[in-house]
């Protein structure tokens, strides 16, 4: 089966002529992608990431 | 939304809450950022949103549906179909609403961590804003200021009153007449969708052809629509003079001279710079804020997305935010690249493209070989009397560089190639 999710460059930026319905496609894979991503351990790292640049 | 008169300190501001602005703030705070969200006016969504995308993607559902139900003889419907024009104009507002009530407003924004405020953002130095009294320190800036519409400099042109994107959606009654100044995207959408809808339509268009930034074939098969639709098209339009009659509007070209009830100037856009930009050392141009690939501005804290740094002007394109999101945030060398960024026209037919036309290609002395399909060859399209092409272009290894696509549904076939 394919795997709904992205990779996640391609989630952070969902480059497709708008305004499309199959935009909505590309759409739900990244919210998908990014959701899992940003609320486990690699979301923890950004946010420490952020800190320690910007303070 | 926050009012306080002190200080306030972020790790990103973000400058304009339109499509880049939106999408910035957003992706900003759920990477876990602090994140202001500063906007001029009282709403959020922007150009694309409340005069552009929206609005006009509204009215041009309106006008092919009133249209095509006039025009279905030979598939054997016969209606004589009837306009309520004020039901058009409220399907454009209900749509606007809609969207704002759903995901473009304050609450949406402050519940997913970002904090809005309302006012307009000049710049006192490279990490430090001015909204009305309030001062913003941000470690990092984005700028998503978008654009207005291009006024040319016409003689007369102060003289009238004339119609742009941002007061076409408020119209109250259908013009019996209306010149279009501008055969780009804008000009050529709005000025078919108000011939469906009954006006007469002439549209006016500096250059040689019609949507310059297409193929020229594309151009030719659309200036062939519109003719055939009965709109009036003058190519290599010099406009000498405007001026009000009682009849209307005069326009004066070369070729002829024009009387219109309304006018509308679709001349392209001009970018909105925050006060103080250029003051505090950040590199401008004609064109717009000047920025590199990663969309960092002549200052290293200061980025610019969207219309106003003179790009392809995009809601997608402005929607690239996320690389000045990730280059600002993480520090991670993202880059946008322009040059093959989709785009659709939503004319009928409907016009899709993305990467380098083969007048580019051939400028660039680059080897490309053309795969083609009429929509004759494709039955969906014989069934529904649809006529187009998809074209796409490969390297000589097969690799896609570019395609176009007109006809039907162009914008969600093409996304299926990249
Ligand atoms: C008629 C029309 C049709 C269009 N159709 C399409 C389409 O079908 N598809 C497509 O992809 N694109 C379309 N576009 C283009 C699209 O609307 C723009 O590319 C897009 O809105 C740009 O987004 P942005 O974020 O750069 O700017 P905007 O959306 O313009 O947002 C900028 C925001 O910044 C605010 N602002 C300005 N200055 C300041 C300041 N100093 N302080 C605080 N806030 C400020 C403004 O009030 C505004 O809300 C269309 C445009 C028009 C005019």
């Amino acid at each position: 089966m394919r795997d709904l999710r992205v990779p996640l460059k391609d989630a952070a930026s969902v480059m497709q002529a708008y305004p499309t319905f199959s935009l909505g496609l590309k759409q739900l894979s990244a919210n998908v992608t990014m959701d899992k991503m940003t609320d486990g351990i690699i979301g923890w790292l950004i946010k420490r990431v952020i800190k320690l640049r910007l303070g | 939304m926050k009012n306080s008169k002190h200080d306030k300190s972020y790790q990103l501001i973000v400058i304009g809450a339109g499509s880049g602005g939106l999408v910035a703030a957003e992706f900003g705070a759920k990477l876990g950022a602090k994140v202001a969200l500063i906007e001029a006016t009282p709403r959020l969504g922007g150009e694309c949103l409340w005069n552009g995308c929206v609005p006009s993607k509204a009215l041009i559902h309106s006008a092919r549906a009133f249209w095509q139900s006039g025009h279905s003889q030979q598939i054997g419907v016969l209606t004589e179909p009837k306009l309520d024009f004020n039901a058009v104009m409220e399907h454009i507002q209900d749509s606007m609403h809609f969207i704002e009530h759903h995901h473009d407003n304050d609450e949406y924004f402050e519940k997913r961590g970002v904090d809005v405020f309302h006012g307009k953002a000049a710049f006192i130095d490279d990490s430090t804003v001015r909204v009305g009294e309030d001062i913003f320190h941000g470690r990092r800036i984005i700028i998503a200021t978008g654009s207005s519409p291009a006024i040319p400099s016409i003689r007369g042109l102060e003289t009238v009153s004339y119609l742009t994107n941002e007061t076409i959606f408020s119209l109250k009654k259908l013009p019996k007449t209306l010149t279009v100044i501008g055969g780009g995207p804008i000009g050529c959408e709005l000025g078919q969708a108000f011939a469906m809808l009954g006006s007469k339509v002439t549209i006016l268009q500096s250059g040689s052809r019609l949507l310059p930034k297409d193929e020229p074939e594309v151009s030719e098969i659309l200036l062939n629509q519109l003719k055939e639709m009965g709109i009036q098209i003058i190519l290599n339009a010099e406009i000498s003079a405007i001026k009000s009659t009682k009849q209307g509007v005069e326009i004066s070209t070369k070729q002829r001279t024009i009387v219109s009830e309304e006018l509308l100037i679709a001349t392209g856009r001009r970018p909105n710079m925050p006060t103080g930009l250029r003051e505090i050392g950040v590199t401008t141009n004609d064109q717009g804020i000047e920025v590199d690939k990663r969309m960092r501005t002549s200052l290293k804290t200061i980025y610019a997305v969207g219309d106003c740094n003179g790009g392809v002007q995009f809601t997608h394109a402005a929607g690239q935010a996320v690389v000045a999101v990730q280059n600002s945030l993480l520090g991670i060398p993202k880059t946008f690249d322009q040059s093959s960024i989709p785009w659709a026209t939503f004319t009928t037919p409907e016009i899709a493209h993305f990467g380098a036309t083969k007048g580019k290609l051939d400028s660039l002395k680059q080897n490309y070989q053309t795969a083609r399909i009429n929509f004759s060859d494709i039955d969906k399209a014989v069934t529904e009397k649809e006529s187009g092409y998809i074209e796409i272009l490969t390297n000589t290894r097969g690799s896609i560089l570019s395609a176009t696509v007109v006809g039907a549904n162009a914008s969600e076939v093409l996304a299926k190639l990249y």
